[in-house]
C-alpha cells in the first residue's frame, strides 16, 4: 500500500473500499441518488448505468421513497444508510465502517446492522469499529483493542438472523 | 470525470451562494464593462478630432504671417519684428509659379476684414467675411448647397458676387437658400448673392457656417483698398503624402522673396494640419491606453475578489472534499471542479460586463460619443476568462492537494 502513488490509492478507495463513517459524510445540498452515484462519477461510468446502479443500491438499504431527497431532509439513519448505499454501490470487496452507529439511536443502528451483516453474508467483508457491545454481537470475529494493542481476538456466532428478523 | 459533471457541480456550488457568487461576478462585471467603455471613449474622443481634422483637409497648408508660430519660425521675434514683412499677393505669385513649388496645387490668397450686410432692412456681421480666390472653395472642403460658387472668371472681371455660408444666409434672408440671386449692401457696396454653401458645424466655439465669401479683387476694389495686405494664404498640396515637400518648398520660396537667409529669422509661419492631426492622434493614443490601463487595473481587481472567494469556498468545503476523495475522486477531478467554478463565475460576469460596456457604450459620456472598439471587447472578455483560470488555480490545487482524513476530520 505504502508504494502507491496518489492517483492509484484514489482508485483503490473507489473500486475496492467501501467507506461508512460517523457522521455519514454526505455532501450537502445533493439529493441521495447524486450522492450515491458519486464514486461511479469518478470511475467514469455513464449516467445512464450509473442511475441504475445508484437506484438499485438505494433500494437494497430500502430508501426507493427517497432518492431525491437531501441530506438535510433525511433523518440520522435514513442517512447512514445513503453513505451504506454509496459505499456499495460500486461493488466493493471491502467495507470499512468506522462508528457506523455512533450517532444513531437503537431502532436505527438495527436495521443498519442487519443491513451490513446482509452484505456480509454476501460474501463482502464488512469491518466495523465501535465502542458497543450491542454493535459488536452482530459480528462473526471481534478484535479487541485497548490503547493500540490487541487484547483479545475470538470468534463467535453472528447474531444477524435474529436482529434481522427484529 | 467527464466535462459535463464538472460543469454541472460547479454549477451547485455556485447556486450554493447566490449572494456571494453574484458579489464576486460583479467586480469582473464591473471590470470588462470598464475597460470596454473607457476604450470606447478614448476611441471616441481621437475619432472625433480626427474627423474634424479631416473635415479642414490634410492636404492644406496655411502661411500666416509672423514667426514663431507652430512650424517654420524660429524665436527670435523681438529682432526681426522691425523688418517683418506682411504677406502680400506678391508671395501668392511666388508661390504660384511651379518651378518654386512643384508640389502646390492651389495657392489663394486670404484676407480677412468685418463687413456688415444688409438687405430690405435686416443687418448681419458675418463673424468671418473671406476676401480670396475659387480655389479657396476647394482647399477649404466648401460645398455650395444652393446657387454656384464663383470662378477665377469672376475673380479676373473683378465680379461683385458673394457666396454666403449657411447661418449668415439664415439670419438675411430668414432661409438658407431663398437669398440666391438677391442683391445684399455689404458696407454699403452692392453685392449679388450667388451661391450658399452647405453646412459644415462648428469646430468648438467657431461657427464655421457664419461666413461670407467673395473675390478678392472685388473686395480690395471696394472694401479694403488695392495695396491691402493679406492675412494669410491658404495653399493645398497635390495630395497628402507630399504636403511635407510643399511645406519645405512654401518656407524656402517665402524666405527668398522676403530676403530672409536663416530660417530661424522668418517673418512667417507655415501651419501644417497633417502634422497636427499625426500629434493629436498620437496623444488620444497615450490617452485611450491610459484609459484601458486603469480599467484593467481594475479588472484585476475583480480577478482577485475570484481567488479570495474560491478561497473560502475551498476552506468552507474542505469536509466535500474530503468525502469526494474518499469515494476515489483523483486529484486532477477536484482541480477541475473548482477551476471549472472559478472559470465559470469570471466568465458569468465578464459576459455581463461585455452587455454593460456595449450598453454604456451607448451613452455621450463627458461630451464624448464612445464608439466600441471590437478588440477590446474580445480582449475584456478573454482577460476576464484568464483570470479566472489564473485566479482559480492555486485555490483549485490547494483544495486537491487535501489530504483525504484531514478533510474528513476538518469541522
Amino acid at each position: 500500500m505504502r508504494s502507491l502513488d496518489e492517483t492509484e490509492l484514489a482508485l483503490i478507495r473507489n473500486e475496492k473500499i467501501g467507506f461508512v463513517f460517523q457522521s455519514f459524510n454526505l455532501i450537502p445540498r445533493t439529493p441521495a441518488l447524486e450522492n450515491v452515484e458519486l464514486p461511479l462519477v469518478y470511475a467514469g461510468i455513464r449516467s445512464k448505468e450509473r442511475r441504475g446502479r445508484a437506484l438499485d443500491a438505494l433500494a437494497r438499504v430500502g430508501l426507493s421513497d427517497r432518492v431525491h431527497h437531501v441530506p438535510s431532509e433525511l433523518s440520522g439513519g435514513q442517512q447512514q444508510r445513503v453513505a451504506i448505499a454509496r459505499a456499495l454501490v460500486s461493488d466493493p470487496a471491502l467495507i470499512l465502517a468506522d462508528e457506523p452507529t455512533g450517532n444513531l439511536d437503537s431502532g436505527s443502528t438495527g436495521e443498519l446492522m442487519a443491513i451490513f451483516a446482509e452484505l456480509n453474508a454476501e460474501g463482502r467483508t464488512v469491518v466495523v469499529i465501535t465502542h458497543e457491545a450491542d454493535v459488536a454481537k452482530y459480528a462473526g470475529r471481534v478484535v479487541r483493542l485497548m490503547d493500540g494493542q490487541v487484547v483479545d481476538d475470538r470468534r463467535q456466532s453472528p447474531v444477524a438472523q435474529e436482529a434481522k428478523t427484529a | 470525470m467527464i466535462a459535463v459533471e464538472s460543469l454541472r457541480i460547479a454549477v451547485r456550488g455556485i447556486l450554493a451562494n447566490r449572494l456571494r457568487s453574484l458579489l464576486t461576478m460583479l467586480g469582473v462585471m464591473i471590470g470588462v464593462s470598464a475597460v470596454i467603455v473607457l476604450i470606447a471613449v478614448g476611441n471616441g474622443s481621437s475619432q472625433a478630432v480626427r474627423q474634424q481634422l479631416e473635415q479642414l483637409g490634410t492636404n492644406v497648408l496655411t502661411v500666416f504671417q509672423g514667426g514663431g508660430f507652430f512650424r517654420g519660425g524660429g524665436g527670435n521675434q523681438n529682432g526681426t519684428q522691425s523688418r517683418s514683412s506682411a504677406l502680400t499677393m506678391d508671395d501668392v505669385e511666388a508661390l504660384q509659379k511651379k518651378e518654386n513649388a512643384p508640389d502646390l496645387k492651389s495657392v489663394s490668397p486670404v484676407v480677412n476684414t468685418q463687413v456688415t450686410a444688409t438687405y430690405q432692412g435686416a443687418t448681419y456681421s458675418p463673424s468671418q467675411f473671406v476676401g480670396t480666390s475659387a480655389a479657396y472653395f476647394e482647399a477649404n472642403n466648401d460645398v455650395v448647397a444652393a446657387g454656384r460658387l464663383f470662378t477665377d472668371a469672376d475673380y479676373e472681371s473683378r465680379s461683385r458676387v458673394v457666396v454666403l455660408g449657411e447661418t449668415a444666409a439664415e439670419n438675411l434672408f430668414g432661409s438658407a437658400t431663398a437669398g440666391v440671386g438677391n442683391r445684399i449692401l455689404l458696407n454699403g457696396v452692392r453685392f449679388e448673392v450667388i451661391g450658399v454653401l452647405a453646412s459644415k458645424g462648428s469646430t468648438g466655439p467657431f461657427n464655421q457656417d457664419d461666413v461670407a465669401i467673395a473675390p478678392l479683387t472685388a473686395v480690395e476694389d471696394t472694401l479694403t483698398g488695392p495695396s491691402s495686405t493679406l492675412s494669410s494664404i491658404v495653399t493645398q498640396a497635390t495630395s497628402s503624402d507630399t504636403t511635407n515637400a510643399a511645406q519645405a518648398e512654401i518656407i524656402s520660396t517665402l524666405l527668398s522673396t522676403h530676403d530672409i537667409t536663416n530660417v530661424a529669422d522668418a517673418d512667417f509661419s507655415v501651419f501644417n494640419q497633417a502634422s497636427l492631426l499625426a500629434a493629436s492622434s498620437a496623444s488620444n493614443r497615450v490617452f485611450t491606453v491610459l484609459l484601458g490601463a486603469v480599467a484593467g487595473i481594475s479588472l484585476l481587481v475583480g480577478g482577485i475578489g475570484v481567488m479570495n472567494i474560491m478561497l473560502v469556498t475551498v476552506t468552507e468545503r474542505t469536509r466535500e472534499i474530503g468525502i469526494r476523495k474518499a469515494v476515489g475522486a483523483r486529484r486532477s477531478h477536484i482541480v477541475s471542479q473548482f477551476l471549472v467554478e472559478a472559470v465559470l463565475l469570471a466568465m458569468i460576469g465578464g459576459l455581463v460586463g461585455v452587455v454593460g460596456g456595449l450598453v454604456g457604450s451607448r451613452f455621450q459620456i463627458v461630451g464624448v460619443e464612445p464608439v466600441v472598439a471590437p478588440y477590446s471587447v474580445v480582449l475584456a472578455f478573454g482577460v476576464a476568462v484568464l483570470v479566472g483560470l489564473f485566479f482559480g488555480s492555486y485555490p483549485a490545487n490547494r483544495a486537491a492537494s487535501l489530504r483525504p482524513i484531514e478533510a474528513l476530520r476538518y469541522e
